[in-house]
């Protein structure tokens, strides 16, 4: 009896679009949105009447921006805002897709957070009388128990901030693109001991777009098809409210055990990662999650440009990531993955790059496996 | 300040419409390509999705098709000018 998993290389994306990065005052998260998509929908070598399905996320109204992008779709949704909704959205848009319920999805994200100074931390909740409201201080939090626990270090997370750096200095739209060496991410200052200002992932404007298809379809459009060959996901919301002390290890060792059996791949086969990178631990939680080492050895992986194309065996982010390309919620980072399964990475192209790996440690923990 | 009635949301797309009133003067986007205007405020040309327009000021001339009166106070500005 045939094991494969139902949804295995049925759903493809065929089209990806994404906006300047940086700080547009006279924009918005409607026009950052609507810019990426139409990028989004050339690059598909569709129609906007092609669109039948559209999901956005971080732009206010899904009907004022079905208006000003003029689509009336038979399927809609507009996702939650954090990051972890990216890879969710794309889950979603597969389901939408394999059901029927749309032919091809739009799936657009947009984010003015720069230019209108949003405030990650402060505000009220059940923490604000400690102060603890960031995500920044609960990854700190999380960060010096497993430094406790397993003896990884400051300096542990500085070579992953390195390596990143080094692929955004390969990428001509980067935000951050200056050098940086591990003194420098240990001399950067302290925001949450122990996390260091380059621990922290950027904060701008842009906007970014997928198109998303069945492979029936895909196959006779513009592009070469990559494939959405499996993804998982497990969540854990029972101790929500607290830092995760386990660092969603349990729900990341669950999904690893399925999502490369739903893929039909190896991880020896898989050429890349792209890992959302909001701070620096939560690289390392994932490697740890995923299985890549064992859990606590994460700190040791990471050195000796384990992650570094060029130079390891596993370069991931190859834009740069949160930390030093943008901020864009773990979108750009399945656009980027997109383009390098697609050939198209230029300078920071992974060679022969047919398979790459998205994860994500959070209380929505999950993994996508992409291919040519 | 004395106004009551609700004031409008300020983005970057409607500031100048609302710049434009203050000088008594009517604007919408009107499509570089297509001709077509319209209103509210957008980022892009719903014809080509792109940035494809300009703001033409309108004659202040208009004809009103429907009408609707709403009854219920929502705001206390507007208490004397309900039935």
């Amino acid at each position: 009896m045939s094991t494969s998993w139902a949804m295995r290389d049925k759903i493809c994306f065929v089209g990806v679009g994404t906006t300047q990065y940086g700080s547009f005052p006279d924009n918005d998260s409607y026009g950052l949105g609507a810019e990426a998509l139409s990028l989004a929908v050339e690059d598909a070598g569709i129609s906007y009447d092609d669109i039948d399905g559209m999901i956005v996320n971080r732009i206010p109204s899904y009907e004022r921006f079905a208006e000003i992008a003029r689509i009336n779709p038979r399927y809609c949704l507009l996702t939650e805002m954090p990051g972890r909704f990216s890879a969710v959205s794309m889950m979603l848009a597969a389901d939408a897709l394999l059901s029927g319920s749309a032919n091809v999805v739009a799936l657009v994200y947009g984010n003015n957070g720069r230019s209108v100074r949003m405030n990650y931390g402060g505000g009220d909740g059940h923490w604000a009388p400690w102060g603890f409201t960031s995500p920044g201080a609960i990854h700190g939090m999380m960060y010096r128990n497993h430094m406790e626990r397993f003896g990884t270090t400051s300096e542990d997370l500085a070579h992953i901030a390195v390596a990143f750096r080094k692929h955004a200095q390969l990428n001509p739209v980067a935000m951050r693109r200056d050098d940086m060496t591990i003194e420098d991410h240990q001399n950067s200052r302290l925001i949450c001991d122990p996390l260091h200002m380059f621990d922290y992932c950027q904060i701008n404007d842009g906007g970014v777009a997928w198109i998303m298809t069945t492979t029936e379809r895909a196959l006779d459009m513009k592009q070469k098809p990559v494939y959405l060959s499996g993804f998982a996901r497990q969540d854990n919301f029972t101790h929500a409210a607290v830092p995760n002390l386990e660092y969603w290890y349990p729900e990341l060792q669950k999904v690893s055990s399925q999502v490369y059996q739903r893929a039909g791949i190896d991880r020896d086969a898989v050429k890349g990662l792209g890992i959302y990178d909001n701070f620096t631990p939560t690289v390392l939680f994932s490697l740890d999650g995923m299985g890549f080492c064992k859990q606590g050895e994460g700190g040791q992986f990471v050195r000796n440009g384990t992650l570094e194309l060029g130079r390891g065996r596993w370069p991931t982010n190859t834009s740069g990531g949160h930390l030093s390309d943008s901020y864009m919620q773990g979108w750009a980072i399945i656009a980027e993955m997109v383009r390098q399964v697609r050939g198209e990475g230029g300078d920071r192209q992974i060679p022969d790059c047919d398979v790459m790996q998205y994860i994500c440690s959070t209380n929505i923990a999950m993994s996508a496996i992409f291919r040519s | 300040m004395d106004y009551k009635k609700p004031l409008p949301t300020i983005t970057v797309w409607n500031r100048p419409f609302w710049e434009a009133c203050k000088e008594k003067k009517l604007t919408a986007q009107k499509c570089d390509v297509t001709g077509e205007d319209w209103f509210p405020p957008s980022p892009a040309s719903p014809a080509t999705r792109t940035r494809t327009w300009h703001r033409p000021d309108l004659s202040r001339r208009g004809r009103v098709v429907p009408s609707g009166v709403v009854p219920p106070v929502y705001y206390k500005g507007s208490t004397a000018d309900v039935p």
